[in-house]
């Protein structure tokens, strides 16, 4: 059991923007996407979130193809956290996290307790009461990281459930980085299965049980993260030199640009 | 600012609002005392015979008594609409009136009414509902237009939204001289009501329609209010909460357009209460439309009806119609949410 594509592409009025991508995500385990901006990343992100069709192949989740799912059902075991959102009206934080808890009937106690943990897990306790619309960026980011966890917090009876991320520690400070890594990780130990689009490679290292290259559209290299960070591979898809290390404390590559 | 409780809020109103009524019941170019009030209430329900009422049972049953209920009625469909459009629209300058819906649905009436000829009778009920059928089109083409055009995945465009407005007002307006310049004196003047937006021409009929399209609306709006929250993130967040987007669209397009129509075609164009009502309201409860929809559509109730009772005496024993009334209150209230949004409508 797994979210799965297999061989997707989507062309656009002649121009292709992805060719042939097929990866599996698995139960407990975290993926990363790396690429260059305009690789892809965030078109293949989108249509695993059933934003987009692709114009061939298809995308399974727990073997079933991912439209044929009832939205709500699909809703209680993949969250998504975008980008960017567009929510621009004065709920109080603790309301948007609580708007992850839509598709599950457990009552608003329960909500409510879900929502304060999630809201705790992403250092944001003391923004409960605040309205989102006066929080900083990266404060905002937090909120929605635990709206998206509010909504896939507890075990779901249809499947394991799934996280896609995209570039989900952007607008966050160091700690806030390592912060978001952690609740990453401590999700996938539970079984989650996390996707993530991330632009800092040592972040990717440390966490990654797979990785995947993307360049124009299609997937250059994928494994793990010492298959992946070599040289020639990220002079190819980045143009830029570097010199590939071992992180002292993680074992893992570091890469120095 | 520290919000109130929702509840707090739904209570007051539900509370305030039937006084309110009994206090517009009174007022007007003859004022009716409460002991009047009561006398005359209970000889309208002792007696069936108009001939043996007083002067003030019949002010009260054929004029004052539907009046105030349809300023109620309307209040209600007009802000709880304009809640559910802003909701849609993920931006609260949505207002009926503003992006042209309401003038959509003129044209639509004034259509009916042309087209109609004699037989329509501004009076009878089946002549009504056509009007408000025609409204009802010509408002739903308008909202449907502006939501194609101004919404992308990427967000609502805040100028496109205002922009459409603008172009399906100066089509309507057209259409509605075209429609003028063909009709004889009769339907003149009843299309000229429409333009200025008035609860004078209240009459039972009226106030049946209004009734049962605000009570379709306080049955399906509150269904959607979790969908609407949802949908305040952006449509692709939405349907990952597991929401029927395109479904939920469809149905609250139909339902603004009945309920704006409707409006549109027994009281005329009442413009910017489905603007002011629901940021009120907001400002008071936040923005979550499980009490966002209640609480907007009693507080719509509440405010026409006390606009309606003003129009009625500003200029007594003369009339101001509600329209201009409403216009005046809500101008401002625009410009001052428009210094407010200024960084939206740049970036």
């Amino acid at each position: 059991m797994s979210l799965k594509a297999n061989k997707l592409s989507l062309t656009v009025s002649e121009a292709t923007l992805l060719k042939n991508i097929s990866l599996d995500i698995k139960p407990g385990k975290i993926t990363t996407v790396l690429g260059p901006n305009g690789a892809g990343k965030t078109t293949l992100l989108r249509i695993l979130a059933g934003d987009l069709a692709a114009t061939a192949g298809d995308i399974q989740l727990h073997g079933k193809a991912l439209y044929l799912w009832e939205t709500t059902a699909r809703a209680k075991m993949l969250a998504i956290l975008p980008q960017h959102s567009l929510l621009d009206f004065p709920f109080t934080s603790e309301e948007v996290v609580l708007l992850g808890r839509i598709p599950h009937d457990t009552g608003a106690k329960h909500d409510l307790k879900i929502a304060r943990a999630a809201l705790k897990t992403v250092d944001g306790d003391y923004l409960a009461t605040r309205l989102y619309t006066q929080l900083s960026g990266g404060e905002k980011q937090r909120v929605h990281l635990a709206r998206v966890l509010a909504q896939i917090w507890e075990p779901c009876p249809d499947g394991e459930r799934y996280l896609i991320l995209d570039e989900p520690t952007s607008s966050f400070d160091l700690a806030h980085q390592q912060l978001t890594l952690e609740i990453v990780q401590s999700f996938s130990k539970k079984g989650v299965g996390v996707l993530m689009v991330i632009h800092d490679l040592n972040l990717a290292a440390r966490c990654a049980d797979q990785m995947i290259m993307m360049l124009s559209g299609e997937i250059v290299i994928s494994g793990t993260a010492e298959q992946v960070l070599q040289k020639d591979n990220i002079h190819t898809v980045f143009e830029v030199d570097s010199e590939i290390g071992i992180h002292p404390r993680t074992g893992k590559p570091l890469v120095i640009t | 600012m520290r919000r109130m409780s929702p509840q707090s809020l739904l209570v007051t109103l539900s509370l305030v609002l039937p006084l309110v009524l009994l206090c517009a019941l009174m007022i007007g170019p003859v004022v009716i005392s409460p002991g009047k009030l009561l006398d005359a209430i209970s000889g309208i329900i002792e007696l069936s015979d108009t001939n043996l009422l007083s002067q003030e049972s019949l002010i009260l049953s054929s004029i004052r008594l539907p009046r105030v209920l349809l300023g109620a009625l309307i209040g209600l469909c007009l802000a709880s609409c304009g809640t559910a459009m802003q909701g849609l629209f993920r931006n609260p300058l949505a207002d009926p009136s503003l992006i042209g819906v309401s003038s959509g649905a003129s044209a639509g009436a004034s259509f009916i009414i042309v087209c109609g000829g004699t037989w329509l009778h501004s009076g009878s009920m089946v002549g009504l509902s056509l009007v408000a059928m025609g409204a009802f089109l010509g408002g739903f083409l308008a909202v449907l237009l502006v939501y194609r055009l101004a919404t992308s995945a990427t967000g609502t465009s805040v100028i496109t939204m205002l922009l459409a407005g603008i172009a399906i007002s100066a089509l309507a307006g057209a259409l509605n001289s075209l429609f003028s310049f063909f009709a004889d004196n009769d339907m003149l003047r009843r299309i000229s009501l429409w333009q200025m937006g008035s609860l004078d021409a209240a009459n039972w009929p009226r106030v049946c329609i209004a009734a049962i399209v605000a009570a379709i609306l306080m049955r399906y709006l509150p269904r959607d209010s979790r969908a609407l929250n949802a949908l305040l993130l952006g449509e692709s967040e939405a349907r990952h909460l597991g929401i029927d987007v395109d479904w939920v669209k469809r149905r609250l397009i139909l339902l603004t357009a009945l309920g704006v129509g409707t409006a549109v075609a027994v009281a005329g164009t009442i413009s910017f209460l489905g603007l002011i009502v629901p940021h009120i309201v907001r400002m008071l409860i936040g923005p979550d439309h499980r009490y966002l929809i209640p609480g907007t559509a009693l507080a719509g109730a509440l405010l026409l009806v006390i606009a309606d009772a003003f129009a009625r005496v500003v200029v007594a024993p003369a009339e101001l119609p509600t329209g201009i009334l409403t216009a005046l209150l809500g101008a401002p209230f625009f410009f001052f949410l428009l210094i407010q949004n200024r960084k939206h409508l740049e970036a």
